[in-house]
């Protein structure tokens, strides 16, 4: 397919490199002439100079004849014009744009960008899979936010895991609500309620010892 | 948005009209050139940020705005700004400032009233808003090139 990128920088640049691995035809347009002369020494004459929101130089890149446009600029703004004028002038069939800021991915998917990557969105899902899954999640602030209500998913090793409520010693003033097991079954919060890997425990904490009762039910073995 | 030599002479001559007027504008240089006794009078406000941002055009009072104009040097900017307020914002009528006279037609197709300001005088254009303020189900007259 041929596939216009617009912005040769830190995205545009190894992507058209990729791009051409995998076997398509690309050609990238950058408004800055010495990445433009990085990318012509490293991947051959496939860039040129020019205004990613300039109908001129996007017809010059021949968008007219591209598969779809990816705009990948470190300009909101550039990303979408471009985006837009090559759906509007060209009908380019698939648009594809770079959202820096993350609050603008939602206004490029309401005005009709097909495919919109947040780079924000990706850097926190990826740090987020790289983390332990046993987060702290706050429900709801209550009493004037004395205390709150949240959930704590158990690790599978946690040193709470096979004993009972009555077992382990919570912060004074902590309330376990609910528990729910990683099937969905819920289970009364009893005092022989045993605690098993993976639960979600849903409890009404001082705001002051939330912190250490998300310590006590998430310490390893 | 925008205080540069379009943004402070439309700023100027509609605030001059009696109609309440917000500026953001980020550079202190270009603030500026806006009519400082309306500005301490408090007939006309600046918001001091980037004026593309969603939290700028809240802290404008963008809610209430009945007309939205981007008058930055820059035409994406400009064109980024106007759909956020007129999609997110959903301002009544919105304008933007076209350099590149082949672009026009994207705006025009979006809904969006198109500034060539280099053909247009500001008075020109300020002589618009009375009417979209009587009937704003007329859609403003494009200005001839």
């Amino acid at each position: 397919m041929y596939l216009v990128i617009v912005g040769g920088g830190k995205v545009g640049h190894p992507l058209a490199s990729s791009l051409i691995n995998e076997g398509h035809e690309v050609f990238v347009l950058d408004h800055d002439p010495a990445r433009v002369a990085a990318l012509q020494r490293q991947l051959g004459m496939i860039a040129t100079v020019g205004d990613a929101s300039s109908l001129r130089a996007l017809e010059d890149a021949g968008i007219s004849r591209a598969g779809a446009i990816i705009a990948a600029t470190d300009s909101d703004e550039d990303n979408l014009a471009a985006c837009q004028l090559a759906r509007s002038n060209f009908d380019v069939p698939r648009t594809i744009a770079i959202a820096n800021n993350p609050e603008n991915a939602q206004l490029f998917e309401r005005v009709g960008v097909d495919l919109v990557v947040s780079a924000t969105d990706l850097v926190i899902a990826n740090l987020t899979t790289a983390l332990p899954v046993h987060p702290l999640i706050r429900l709801m602030p209550v009493a004037d936010r004395a205390q709150e209500l949240v959930a704590v998913k158990l690790p599978a090793a946690g040193a709470v895991i096979g004993r009972t409520l009555s077992e382990i010693t919570l912060p004074y003033g902590t309330n376990i609500v609910l528990i729910v097991s990683a099937d969905g079954r819920t289970k009364n919060p009893d005092a022989d309620a045993v605690l098993e890997g993976e639960d979600e425990i849903v409890a009404l904490s001082p705001a002051s010892t939330t912190a250490e009762l998300w310590e006590v039910l998430t310490e390893l073995r | 948005m925008g205080a540069g030599n379009l943004g402070s002479s439309l700023a100027r001559k509609i605030s001059g009209m009696g109609h309440r007027v917000t500026v953001i504008e980020n550079d202190p240089r270009a603030v500026s050139q806006l009519p400082r006794g309306r500005i301490e009078s408090g007939a006309m406000s600046v918001v001091h940020r980037d004026g593309s941002t969603g939290a700028a055009m809240i802290e404008a009072g963008i809610a209430e705005a009945d007309v939205f104009i981007a008058a930055t040097g820059k035409d994406s900017l400009n064109g980024l700004a106007a759909q956020r307020a007129k999609t997110i914002f959903r301002v009544d009528q919105v304008l933007t400032a076209v350099k590149e006279e082949s672009t026009r037609s994207l705006y025009d197709s979006l809904g969006i009233i198109t500034i060539d300001k280099t053909s247009i005088a500001s008075e020109q254009l300020a002589g618009l808003l009375p009417e979209m303020q009587e009937n704003q189900e007329t859609p403003v007259k494009q200005t001839e090139q």
